[in-house]
């Protein structure tokens, strides 16, 4: 009748969550680091999106970056240095129902988890991976990471570092299987939350490198970026990251920027001096390695002792 | 320490380091049992034939949920590649995962709510209302907190530890293969099951007085070993591993680097259990264990009955 389905019902939400329904200890971060700000970012996302707090698992590794599940509310996984991914993939393999964000460091995914990082985004797992990079091993107070400028002095290279850094969406882009890469920095949360939302809201791995200060070891290393805006390249397009009118306002040097135009997204990312902010790359069409790991998740029990059964009668004799 | 079921299933093959790569071996035991900082008990399983090898991995699932931890399979290059027939195994309903209990987490149960005796504890699992906690490598408490503090540490390694305790309380004794007394009790374990019995049969057909125990569970290690051993004279394991010849140079009875199961043997019964072990990467055959066996038995049929010399000299 009134032209209803039968099974019909009014959609009232039953619960609903406020930023402090995910809201886990209180952050023992360094006052001023970047991380904070990084937090603050995927709570309101999650209560913009009103995910239960009980279908999120935030998993990190080793490091400052490795305290994120701690302060979230909701299931996590402080797991091992470097092993934030294969962790994660893990859960994803038989739970894709669940929302997993992933935060890494620097030297957590770029050195010691730099194999995992290599085929975990080839997985292409729908999940978000942070790379909370602030350029050092920051939880063992400054050595050396992959992303550490060329003549920064650290405890290991006192004298300061050696080599050039590792360009982490360059490398990014030239794995194999990528569906999203970006970039953001966390001195700009609402081009950061655009970033991670739009990340979020992607179905596959979404790679986002956080450009993220550190206040104790590297409160500096970004000052040419924050200090002179023009020299951060914002991409825009309409398949982008969407820039509030401030943040377009501030990053006035504009490139439009089509994110399934791979070799353009190469030479924007290859560029070390104007960086792009935004969406680099993006394609929906990439395979996820869950959508076969978690085929017959629901299967009842009969329909699985049958197909066992037939699987032994291949062996029977 | 992040008390996950876990089924972990070692394939063993020749070493140190790249070794055999396609041979045989059990040299990785210790490893298994030991090879990780701190204290980390689990469930060790030894399957000793195919057809086992099949069940035990039914087992170890159901392990694994039931203790929250991991259980390691340990097999080898020979069970792993081998054939052989068996009865036909006709799954039941028990062999599989229940689904994932996504019902409302008890409140005010904590995520690790440790049973004083037994270690034991139930799991939230992700989707479970009201059960969201942090799993973490850092010592914690039973709210999963990371915790410093100089007790909570003690107090998870010992919860952990009762686990296996707890399981220890429901094993049975293993069942030895011949009399239940004798000269001589060759204790194996893994993919030697075959030879060592052939053998042993093939010295009882000669009259000899010997018997062999083949474990199962290697942690928690069956119980009633200490009362089995004590009916005879001597108790050696027989191994695919390293270990001195008792007659090689420099080494004396007390500075013997012993095969691994012989190992825990002396340490769990503190008996004085002998070995005899090869790394030749081949499956050791029947006859090169008898020809063993029979020195050791030439030498404790010639001497005096002495039930009390095994652990005299210890
Ligand atoms: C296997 C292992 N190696 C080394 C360490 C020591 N360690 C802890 S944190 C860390 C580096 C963390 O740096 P990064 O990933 O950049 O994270 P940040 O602390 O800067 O957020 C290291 C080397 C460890 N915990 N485990």
């Amino acid at each position: 009748m009134f032209g209803l389905k039968t099974d019909w019902h009014p959609d009232v939400p039953q619960r609903s969550f406020t930023l402090e329904s995910y809201e886990g200890g209180v952050a023992r971060w360094c006052p001023s680091c970047g991380d904070h700000g990084i937090l603050s970012a995927v709570q309101r996302i999650c209560r913009d999106e009103q995910i239960p707090p009980e279908q999120v698992v935030a998993v990190s590794g080793i490091g400052c970056s490795g305290r994120f599940p701690h302060y979230m509310h909701a299931y996590g996984f402080h797991s091992l240095h470097g092993r934030a991914l294969p962790v994660a993939c893990g859960i994803k393999v038989r739970r894709p129902d669940l929302q997993i964000w992933v935060a890494t460091g620097d030297g957590d995914c770029c050195s010691i988890g730099a194999g995992h990082w290599l085929h975990a985004v080839r997985y292409n797992m729908d999940m978000t991976v942070m790379l909370l990079d602030n350029s050092v091993y920051g939880l063992t107070k400054k050595q050396t990471s992959p992303t550490t400028p060329v003549g920064l002095a650290t405890n290991t290279h006192p004298e300061g570092a050696w080599l050039p850094p590792l360009n982490v969406v360059e490398t990014v882009l030239g794995f194999t299987n990528i569906s999203f890469v970006a970039k953001t920095v966390d001195w700009n949360p609402a081009h950061m939350y655009q970033t991670l939302h739009a990340a979020y809201c992607h179905r596959g791995l979404s790679f986002v490198q956080i450009l993220q200060r550190c206040p104790t070891y590297t409160p500096h290393i970004f000052d040419e970026w924050r200090g002179n805006p023009d020299s951060i390249r914002l991409l825009v397009h309409e398949d982008g990251v969407p820039a509030d009118p401030p943040v377009a306002k501030m990053y006035r040097n504009h490139v439009e920027h089509d994110p399934s135009d791979l070799d353009r997204a190469r030479q924007l990312a290859a560029d070390a001096e104007r960086i792009p902010i935004g969406l680099l790359y993006r394609n929906p069409d990439a395979p996820r390695y869950e959508d076969f790991t978690a085929r017959g998740l629901g299967m009842p029990t009969d329909e699985k002792l049958a197909a066992l059964d037939r699987e032994l009668d291949r062996f029977a004799i | 320490m992040a008390e996950v079921p876990l089924v972990v299933v070692v394939v063993q093959r020749g070493g140190p380091s790249t070794g055999l790569p396609t041979k045989v071996e059990q040299g990785d035991l210790l490893a298994v049992l030991y090879g990780a900082p701190g204290d980390n008990p689990k469930i060790v399983l030894a399957p000793a034939t195919i057809e086992e090898c099949f069940h035990f991995v039914v087992l170890a699932r159901r392990l694994a949920e039931s203790f929250r931890g991991p259980v390691m399979v340990l097999t080898d290059a020979n069970l792993a590649t081998g054939v052989s027939p068996f009865p036909r195994p006709r799954p039941e309903a028990g062999w599989l995962a229940p689904p994932a209990d996504q019902s409302p987490w008890p409140e005010g149960m904590t995520p690790f709510d440790w049973d004083e005796r037994t270690g034991l504890s139930p799991r939230p699992v992700p989707g479970q209302r009201g059960g969201e906690y942090v799993l973490t490598g850092l010592a914690h408490n039973r709210q999963g907190k990371v915790a410093y503090d100089s007790t909570s540490n003690q107090t998870g390694c010992e919860m952990r530890s009762r686990k296996l305790g707890a399981l220890r309380q429901t094993l049975v004794p293993p069942v030895v293969h011949g009399d239940e007394e004798g000269d001589l009790l060759v204790v194996g374990w893994g993919s030697t099951l075959g030879a060592i019995e052939e053998a042993v049969d093939c010295l009882r057909a000669d009259g000899h007085r010997v018997s062999s125990l083949h474990l199962r569970f290697l942690s928690p290690l069956e119980p009633g070993l200490e009362e089995i051993f004590a009916r005879f004279r001597q108790v050696m394991t027989v191994e695919l591993n390293y270990s001195d010849r008792p007659d090689a140079p420099l080494v004396t009875p007390t500075r013997r680097r012993y095969a691994q199961l012989a190992i825990l043997l002396r340490q769990r019964t503190l008996l004085d259990v002998d070995c005899w072990s090869v790394v030749s990467g081949q499956p050791v055959p029947p006859g090169v264990i008898v020809a063993e066996l029979e020195k050791r038995l030439a030498a404790l049929e010639g001497a005096p009955e002495n039930i009390g010399e095994l652990a005299c000299s210890a």
